[in-house]
């Protein structure tokens, strides 16, 4: 798993970029705000640990940009900063922050707030294949939507470019799962084709007869 | 190796080091050359009364100090921090002269910590 530790201090970000080797995952490192996002379009880290105050440009620009420019796949930010303040927290968390991390970097601190992202990003992804695969079965199941107009004697359908078709084809056309064999319901058998087979037998009978 | 330090928290420093002599040694380097060229650059914006500047430096040099477990240098730099937020900041040149002089003192045992490292 990929992790993009930004900041302008290069003592905290070697440190970062040790530590995050240290516990397993792949360390991506940025000094600035700008080679931040570079970074982050190229590699597409799963998580992203920035800190609060660089020059330029600060940790919560680069937490909006990110969100703004990402929005079908998630990344779990956490943020570095000194700042305790209340109301620096809230401005933290509107632009996106999920976790903080008081600097100095403690190693365990900084190890479980990995793992809590790691968790987070591998549910993140199950939902996401999940709801792929949910995708894909509702382009299958295209479903018959609305009122079709269907012709009392002859049961023709009236389809959306306005012709009238066979509803077996409206059907196929509009239900990729579906082929139509053709055969007869039991209805249909006493009412249509008995008659016709008594017929058929009489006129047979009578032929046999008459020879 | 557990020498007592007035300058450096050798538990920090040994934390944040990672039982790594040569990892420890790069550290150090980087903190000696970046906080040396940060108090330069704090002294001239502070000549040049760039108070926002002189702030950004320090807050700067605070996370590389907290980080390396200089932790009087930290708090000297948090001042200097916390007074170039204020509005119309005018900062006390004595803290910076302050944070020179401190730095000087941790520059040195970073020095003598590294040669024990290499020893």
């Amino acid at each position: 798993m990929k992790v993009l530790a930004v900041d302008d201090d290069r003592v905290t970000l070697l440190t970062l970029k040790r530590l995050i080797g240290k516990f397993g995952y792949q360390a991506l490192t940025a000094a600035n705000g700008t080679d931040a996002l570079r970074i982050f379009l190229e590699e597409k880290p799963q998580i992203l640990i920035t800190d609060w105050m660089m020059p330029e440009m600060e940790g919560p620009t680069v937490v909006k940009t990110i969100r703004a420019f990402a929005e079908t796949e998630y990344t779990y930010i956490i943020m570095l900063t000194s700042r305790q303040d209340k109301d620096d927290m809230m401005a933290g968390m509107l632009s996106g922050v999920d976790e903080f991390l008081t600097k100095p970097v403690d190693p365990d601190q900084l190890r479980a707030r990995l793992r809590v992202g790691k968790r987070i990003m591998m549910l993140q992804d199950s939902l996401g294949s999940r709801v792929r695969e949910l995708e894909t079965e509702r382009m299958h199941v295209k479903m018959l939507q609305g009122f079709l107009p269907i012709c009392a004697y002859c049961k023709k359908v009236r389809d959306e470019a306005q012709l009238w078709q066979a509803i077996e084809e409206y059907i196929a056309e509009h239900q990729d799962t579906v082929q139509f064999s053709h055969s007869i319901c039991p209805d249909c058998f006493e009412t249509k084709v008995k008659p016709m087979q008594e017929a058929f037998f009489a006129k047979k009978l009578q032929e046999a007869s008459t020879e | 190796m557990q020498q007592a330090s007035s300058h450096i928290s050798r538990a920090r420093l040994d934390e944040i080091g990672m039982g790594d002599p040569e990892f420890t040694i790069e550290l150090i380097d980087m903190m000696l050359e970046d906080g040396q060229k940060r108090v330069e650059e704090m002294q001239q914006a502070l000549a040049e009364h760039r108070s926002t500047d002189v702030g950004r430096i320090a807050h700067s040099l605070k996370g590389a100090c907290l980080n390396m477990g200089a932790l009087d240098l930290a708090s000297l730099c948090a001042s200097i921090d916390e007074s170039a937020r204020k509005l119309n900041a005018t900062l006390d040149s004595s803290v910076v002269r302050q944070v020179a002089e401190e730095f000087c003192a941790v520059s040195k045992e970073l020095v003598q910590i590294k040669s024990e490292l290499a020893a």
